[in-house]
């Protein structure tokens, strides 16, 4: 176990998902070679279909991209970077980790509720296509998307008995026939995407008061500091409920709530960077040469502050995606269409006493990111400052 | 010497006063903005009383008697003159004075926030003390493993293992609401049990992250004390271990301990609004939820009102406790 590296991990993974899905890999390829010969003329992009092709494509980018990073790869696995690389992949290539669509209601007759690692034997319907052009790229469309609902296609029992596909669920199904597992893979994607989003907001507005109250003179810093400190000692989960509640919630709207929420710590960080840095020998011969305040503030600052705020970003994308499951999980969330961990629990609490996986796998895996994040700033930490005792 | 000490004296009560009645202008500007924010968001609260399709003559009876017919500037007057005269106005759901509503729920929070903050400080400071004295022992090895692990789950993730445990897998305690059916028919030790056995559950899913927040904090300063040189120096004079702790290393580690105390009694008494929803607990968290769902306005500003009022309280005791430990603090304000 000592010797088990970071890129064997990334071998690891990378295999395991070429072995499994190497059916639905051949078929995504295919699909894209027969586009790019130019047989069929795509008339209107279809999301869940590129996604497939984009992660198929990084799938396959992969090995050069990890050949390229070789000896930063090269280091020692720990908790927190093994559960780093995983959420990486679970991002990248959840369409082709999910063993079925996330929104597909299966047969409900047999599908309600099933207990993890169960395994069923489903009818297969035969797609009989309304319209008229047919092509070759409706049969690769078929193999490679599981949808509910497609507007072009109508399902027919099959006649012979013989035509039953097996459906294994890793984590069980939920109350309408849904694949847990699915679901939390996509859930993964959704909540790293809302977190980096909201992070960027928090941290571009910090970074505009820090400059302002570190450029700006007394009077500004003065302001900004103590409507800070004041800011901070304030629960910040009501008022974004008051604003949630009474303007309606997007996904937007969640991500600019819980990034203009959280600004108030990577300022103060940033203002006291930009203090200390205001009279170094670099800083003040910029300003000699000639170099305008703005620039120095983006080319000379900027990079500089990036390192020590890391830490801080880290810990506020945990803090983050634990709010906006907060908020799913009393109702104040981003809504159904969205795979959230929250609403997952949220609804899983009903059925706690007779299909407790429904609450407790998106749980697991909310409280693993959370873990993940903590540690992985605690080990940044590490690094900037060897000194600390932390 | 004596001239000085009441110098900072003077300058203690000043910036004491200056900090509380800052917090209390922004405070008064949360509540005028959030009194904006709700006169001009979209949805009107009559609509939950009587459809407006249905009859408007009696639903724009109902929007007078709100005061919500008047046009903004007036009825932002009436508001502030009304908050001077310490009237909040008439909560839309319950037909009450808002003060009258938020006295039925306020002690429940109370009780509640003093149970589970004297629980957090007592378990986490004994864990932080005890970890100290054995270093290196079973549980300060297993503390120091986990307490970042449960520091990191989500309170309703707590809560919702906990039920899961306690109430489902074990069944012996309740999972929700705060006393059984046949509460009126028990014995007053019977009640005083019943009240015990339903709030065990939120008392310990509001304490677990708490008690690991004190032990994190206060354990970590007092290594870091304890690797000074002031504390070597007093080892190798042959001064004994408990006076080297309780004079020196605890009182020096407290400082960031009590503001952050400060910050977390000023949020348990501003309402522990996920335990309060998942165990249906008739607290402010609750009611401030149900009032923003309801848009029962003069009741949303005055729970706001109310928890920002205690939350500032806190804040201002955690600042005097920390004087009284280290009156250098004066200077890092």
């Amino acid at each position: 176990m000592k010797k088990l590296k970071l890129i064997h991990i990334v071998i690891l993974f990378w295999l395991l998902i070429l072995i499994a899905k190497w059916e639905l890999l051949y078929n995504i390829m295919n699909f894209v070679l027969y586009v790019f010969r130019g047989n069929v003329k795509i008339q209107k992009i279809d999301i869940a279909l590129l996604d497939y092709v984009v992660a198929t494509l990084l799938f396959f980018i992969l090995p050069f991209v990890a050949w390229k990073f070789r000896k930063k790869l090269n280091v020692r696995i720990s908790g927190a970077s093994f559960s780093v690389t995983m959420f990486f992949f679970f991002v990248l290539f959840a369409p082709l980790i999910a063993t079925s669509n996330p929104a597909m209601h299966h047969d409900i007759k047999k599908c309600k509720l099933l207990p993890p690692f169960s395994s069923v034997a489903i009818e297969e319907r035969t797609n009989i296509k309304i319209s008229n052009a047919s092509s070759g790229l409706h049969e690769f469309y078929n193999k490679i998307i599981n949808r509910g609902i497609d507007k072009n296609t109508l399902y027919l029992k099959a006649n012979n008995q013989n035509n039953s596909k097996k459906l294994f669920f890793l984590f069980g199904t939920d109350e309408y026939g849904r694949d847990v597992f699915s679901r939390i893979l996509y859930g993964t994607r959704f909540a790293f995407f809302l977190g980096i989003s909201s992070v960027i907001i928090s941290f571009s507005l910090a970074f505009l008061l820090g400059a302002a109250a570190g450029f700006g003179g007394k009077f500004w810093d003065n302001l900004l500091n103590r409507f800070t400190e004041i800011f901070l000692s304030f629960p910040f989960l009501f008022l974004i409920i008051v604003f949630l509640a009474f303007f309606g919630n997007s996904f937007w709207v969640v991500v600019f709530v819980l990034g203009f929420s959280g600004w108030m710590g990577l300022f103060k960080i940033i203002r006291a960077e930009i203090l200390r840095l205001k009279s170094k020998d670099f800083i003040i011969s910029a300003k000699m040469l000639g170099m305008p305040e703005y620039k120095i503030l983006l080319k000379e600052i900027f990079p500089v502050i990036l390192a020590p705020v890391t830490v801080n970003l880290v810990l506020q994308f945990g803090n983050v995606i634990m709010a906006e499951s907060a908020l799913s999980f009393l109702g104040f969330g981003v809504g159904d269409e969205y795979f959230s961990w929250g609403a997952m629990i949220n609804s899983g609490q009903y059925y706690l006493a007779n299909a407790w996986w429904l609450s407790f796998f998106p749980s697991l895996f909310l409280a693993l990111t959370l873990i993940t994040m903590n540690k992985t700033g605690n080990e940044l930490e590490k690094i900037y400052n060897p000194g600390s005792t932390k | 010497m004596e001239i000085e000490l009441n110098e900072m004296k003077k300058g203690l009560t000043f910036i004491l006063i200056k900090r509380f009645f800052t917090s209390i202008l922004l405070l008064l500007l949360l509540i005028i903005f959030l009194f904006f924010l709700l006169r001009i968001s979209p949805g009107d609260p009559v609509q939950k009383f009587v459809s407006p399709l249905l009859s408007p003559k009696l639903a724009g009876k109902v929007k007078a008697s709100f005061g919500l017919d008047k046009p903004l500037w007036e009825q932002f007057f009436i508001f502030i003159k009304n908050l001077v005269t310490g009237n909040f106005g008439i909560s839309y759901q319950y037909r009450l004075p808002v003060l009258d509503v938020i006295l039925m729920f306020l002690p429940f929070t109370l009780i509640l926030a003093s149970v589970s903050f004297a629980i957090q400080i007592g378990t986490g400071f004994y864990l932080a003390f005890v970890t100290f004295k054995r270093r290196g022992g079973f549980l300060d090895k297993l503390l120091s493993r986990f307490s970042l692990a449960v520091y990191s789950i989500p309170t309703f993730v707590l809560a919702l293992m906990l039920i899961y445990i306690f109430s489902v897998w074990l069944n012996i305690l309740p999972p929700a609401d705060l006393r059984s059916i046949e509460f009126d028919d028990l014995s007053f030790f019977g009640k005083v049990w019943d009240y015990l056995v339903h709030l065990t559950l939120p008392v310990l899913s509001l304490s677990i992250p708490g008690i690991i927040i004190y032990y994190k904090y206060l354990r970590e300063n007092m290594d870091v004390e304890n690797n000074k040189n002031y504390i070597k120096y007093l080892r190798s004079n042959g001064y004994d271990e408990k006076t080297v702790l309780w004079k020196h290393i605890i009182p020096n580690a407290l400082d960031p301990v009590v503001s952050v105390a400060g910050i977390e009694l000023g949020i348990l008494l501003g309402g522990a609004l996920i335990t309060e929803v998942i165990f249906n607990l008739p607290g402010m968290g609750r009611l401030t939820i149900n009032a923003i769902l309801n848009r029962d306005f003069p009741l949303i500003i005055g729970c706001t009102l109310v928890s920002g009022i205690l939350i500032i309280t806190a804040n201002f005791i955690a600042d005097l406790v920390r004087f009284k430990i280290d009156k250098r603090m004066l200077v890092s304000i």
